[in-house]
């Protein structure tokens, strides 16, 4: 647990003071914002405002966790303490939760900045008339990015080839998410693999969380959502496992 | 004739920048699955709205400044120089700056032409919009002219970022978001302010979009031809901008002494 | 028991896209007393930095055993690290966005170090190593002699009772390394065991108690630093101008004379082979009229020629 509150507190220290280049993902939150309602408000749709105010907030989560997450493990690396972090007794992964878990808490930010753009250049007021929902929603997503964006930073520490998909995996993975566009209008035979990805949960009771009417199945499509982070922590450590051991094997691990 | 001789080598350089970030199979693998779902999930937008007017408004616009956004990445590269050390050398040479940089950049901009033209002709068989190979044919030039409109703005905010190499990500995504808000791509400029109209309409992409969307209606050409002709304009007025920035911060780097050697 | 011990240890790098396999440790045999100093010295890509990721289990071993205080490197990777502190040169290793004081925190997290105890302990170490006015500004705004400190006293935080500092003064100016310096000697009166990579024979002389040299992956000698020393000073050159040739014929002929030859700078350069001949040529010379006369040590690489055979010193 010490090791864990540890790395969160340092990144959290590091993270605020590299607003340029850490958080500047965020700077982009509210530019989405204005584009997706004012198609919304254009378009005199009025009732499909939440659909565009939540969405930045999920592109907030998943820049973090592929930009700044992702990018945790090189980091450390090219800055010479990989091996320094790798040669002490604290769980390497146990260590890379805590900081990506920061990170990744730093994107719901984003939510905010969301509400407040609707309210400050359109001036619409969004309602919230399932608070406790909603924030039980935003903290299990947090969740869930982390031990999604654990999984990418052990990808991208393998293999320096895998990093050029880092541009490529935001539009396809808000497609599949239904970050936007519910999962429901995309092909019958991608439906599935939406449903693996946390992010079409988590929009559709983000969304949900924005509506009047009663919600269903709350407690169950949390679940799924922690689910899904728990799955992505496993997949994440063991993947860091093997391949910090297959580091040492093959003698790459750090720069020295 | 030292322009022409400078450009070829550093449109090499650019073409190994390039090569180092992509690679054919992931360019095609990656950057093309990516820029399709973009264009996909705007137009699913107007799916969502219960538009057909607005999906094909959609995924016009967002498919042209995809390519756009591609040709915004010359903001970076301009700052490579600096980041390799050759910068200094570069203001030492006897040759202007400009046809360096626009040579190592131009790879950008052919990725842009190339990403919007596959985005746009991709999304309009997908979506099944109603393009006869005439019309296909004739909006071809306007893509192509709208991404180098936004290539030559991406010129100038590269000498400007020069100063703050570090802000270049930054003001790249900014400066694409707020294109992408304001003009014409995703809702028609006279949604937006007065203040933010005039904005839009002396930036890139606004005229050239602008023209597409009109050739797509089968409106006469006089109209499509004033829109790009405005177009050129922006672009010249762009590019013309930047190679008064290069030389400025040349000669205000040898005033204030902050061009390093090393 | 000795602290650290390193048996017929041999890493090999897997040749990549066709090329040859890279053996960068070749059955290395060394022993380091608890309490003691010990220097590895060589050139670069000698094998030094490599010995050390093998001993602080971020490498494993090709083959051959390593232990700290009888800890498996390998089997008992775990118990290895609650015994260790790395010490790097150079400037990275360090987290530039905390503070000095944040960054030994953290350490000490990691460490398993209690968070009173880690506390109380960073800011004795941050006093310890002089940077106890700094503390609370960002390592990035660190002079290089400053982030080196740092490194020492991250590397001390969870008290390791065994050290392996990798070049620790690289880069580092001499008033800067004196201090370094000094500060291990401290160390070593503490009786921690060190071992100090360098391919810098001063600093190895000065603060080592024996010394191994490495090159190319193995072990050439390990001796004190007074016997390597004699070994340079075996090497001296003299170089002279305005000698005629009936004195270098004599000179040539003399027993200990390795060889005489021409010097880029018009001059002759006399390279002497045993120990007491440089004074014989020095009296030769002086008695001879000759003033022009400058000796000089051969550089480390030079002596490592020596010692795996090759002929003479004309490189």
């Amino acid at each position: 647990m010490r090791v864990l509150v540890a790395a969160a507190r340092a990144q959290f220290q590091m993270t605020v003071r590299n607003l340029g280049s850490d958080l500047f993902n965020l700077v982009t939150v509210p530019f989405f914002a204005v584009v997706f309602i004012a198609i919304v408000k254009q378009s005199g749709r009025s009732s499909l405002i939440a659909y565009a105010v939540m969405a930045p907030v999920m592109i907030a989560l998943w820049q973090m966790a592929i930009f700044v997450a992702g990018e945790l493990i090189n980091r450390d690396r090219w800055g010479g303490l990989l091996e320094a972090v790798i040669a002490t007794p604290a769980p390497f992964a146990l260590v890379m939760v805590g900081r990506i878990g920061t990170i990744c808490a730093f994107g719901l930010v984003g939510f905010a900045e969301s509400w407040l753009v609707a309210q400050i250049v359109f001036g619409v007021t969004v309602p919230i008339p399932h608070p406790e929902v909603l924030l039980a929603t935003l903290v299990c997503a947090a969740f869930a990015c982390t031990g999604t964006a654990l999984v990418f930073s052990a990808l991208f520490s393998l293999r320096e080839s895998a990093r050029v998909f880092q541009n490529s995996i935001s539009y396809p993975f808000y497609l599949l998410g239904g970050i936007l566009v519910p999962v429901s209008y995309l092909p019958w035979w991608l439906q599935p693999a939406s449903r693996v990805i946390f992010l079409s949960w988590t929009a559709e009771l983000l969304r949900d969380s924005l509506r009047p009417a009663p919600l269903v199945a709350v407690p169950q499509r949390l679940a799924v959502v922690l689910l899904l982070g728990f799955t992505g922590l496993l997949v994440g450590w063991f993947l860091l496992h093997r391949i910090i051991d297959r580091l040492r094997h093959e003698g790459t691990i750090g720069l020295a | 004739m030292t322009a022409l001789r400078t450009l070829r080598p550093a449109m090499h350089l650019g073409y190994v920048d390039f090569r180092r970030q992509w690679s054919p199979a992931s360019w095609l693998g990656g950057w093309c699955v990516r820029v399709l779902a973009q264009t996909t999930f705007f137009a699913l937008i107007g799916q969502l709205l219960g538009s057909p007017l607005k999906v094909e408004y959609l995924l016009v616009g967002n498919s042209i400044m995809v390519g756009c956004e591609a040709a915004l990445l010359a903001v970076q590269a301009t700052t490579w120089e600096r980041f390799d050390g050759t910068y200094p050398l570069l203001v030492v040479a006897p040759a202007s700056m400009l046809p360096s940089v626009v040579g190592r950049t131009s790879a950008w901009l052919i990725d842009g032409m190339a990403t919007a033209v596959i985005a746009f002709y991709a999304a309009a068989l997908i979506f099944g919009l109603p393009l006869t190979p005439v019309l296909a044919l004739e909006v071809l030039p306007l893509i192509l002219l709208t991404c180098i409109s936004a290539y030559c703005l991406a010129l100038f905010l590269g000498a400007l970022v020069s100063l703050k190499p570090s802000l270049r990500n930054m003001v790249s995504q900014v400066v694409r978001l707020s294109m992408m808000a304001i003009c014409g791509v995703n809702v028609p400029v006279t949604f937006w302010p007065l203040a933010v109209q005039v904005i839009a309409n002396v930036v890139p992409v606004t005229h050239g979009l602008q023209a597409v969307r009109l050739a797509l209606s089968g409106t006469p050409p006089v109209a499509v031809l004033t829109s790009a002709s405005l177009e050129v304009v922006v672009a010249a007025g762009w590019l013309l901008v930047a190679l008064v920035s290069f030389n400025g911060i040349v000669e205000r780097g040898r005033t204030d002494g902050s061009i390093e050697l090393v | 028991m000795a602290a650290v011990e390193v048996e017929r240890v041999t890493r090999v790098y897997k040749g990549r896209h066709g090329s040859p396999d890279v053996r960068a440790l070749d059955g290395i045999d060394l022993a380091i007393e608890e309490g003691a100093v010990h220097g590895l010295l060589g050139p670069n890509g000698a094998g030094k930095t490599t010995l050390v990721k093998v001993l602080s289990t971020v490498l494993l071993p090709t083959s051959g055993t390593a232990r700290i205080l009888g800890h498996d490197v390998v089997r008992e990777t775990d118990r290895v690290r609650r015994l260790i502190g790395i010490v790097f040169g150079g400037d990275r290793g360090l987290y530039f966005g905390l503070t000095g004081r944040q960054n030994l925190l953290y350490w000490a997290a990691l460490y398993g170090v209690p968070g009173q105890l880690a506390r109380r302990r960073a800011a004795e170490l941050l006093e310890r190593v002089g940077l106890q006015e700094r503390a609370n500004a960002r390592v990035e705004t660190y002079s290089r002699g400053m982030k080196q400190r740092l490194h020492l006293a991250r590397g001390l935080i969870a008290d390791a009772r065994v050290l392996f500092l990798d070049e620790p003064t690289t880069g580092m100016d001499p008033i800067a390394g004196r201090d370094f310096r000094a500060l291990v000697v401290e160390l070593r009166k503490e009786g921690r065991t060190i071992l100090l990579t360098t391919h810098d024979m001063a600093e190895a002389e000065s603060v080592c108690v024996r010394v191994a040299l490495i090159d190319h992956g193995r072990l050439l000698a390990v001796e004190s630093p007074r016997t390597l020393a004699t070994w340079l000073s075996r090497y001296e050159r003299i170089d002279v101008e305005g000698v005629r040739e009936p004195l270098l014929k004599r000179i040539r002929s003399l027993p200990g004379v390795g060889g005489v030859s021409a010097s880029s700078d018009g001059g002759i350069r006399i390279d002497i082979s045993a120990d007491g001949t440089a004074a014989v040529v020095l009296k030769m010379l002086v008695e001879a009229g000759v003033t022009s006369i400058r000796t000089s040590m051969p550089s480390l690489e030079e002596v490592y020629v020596q010692l795996i055979g090759d002929r003479g010193l004309m490189i």
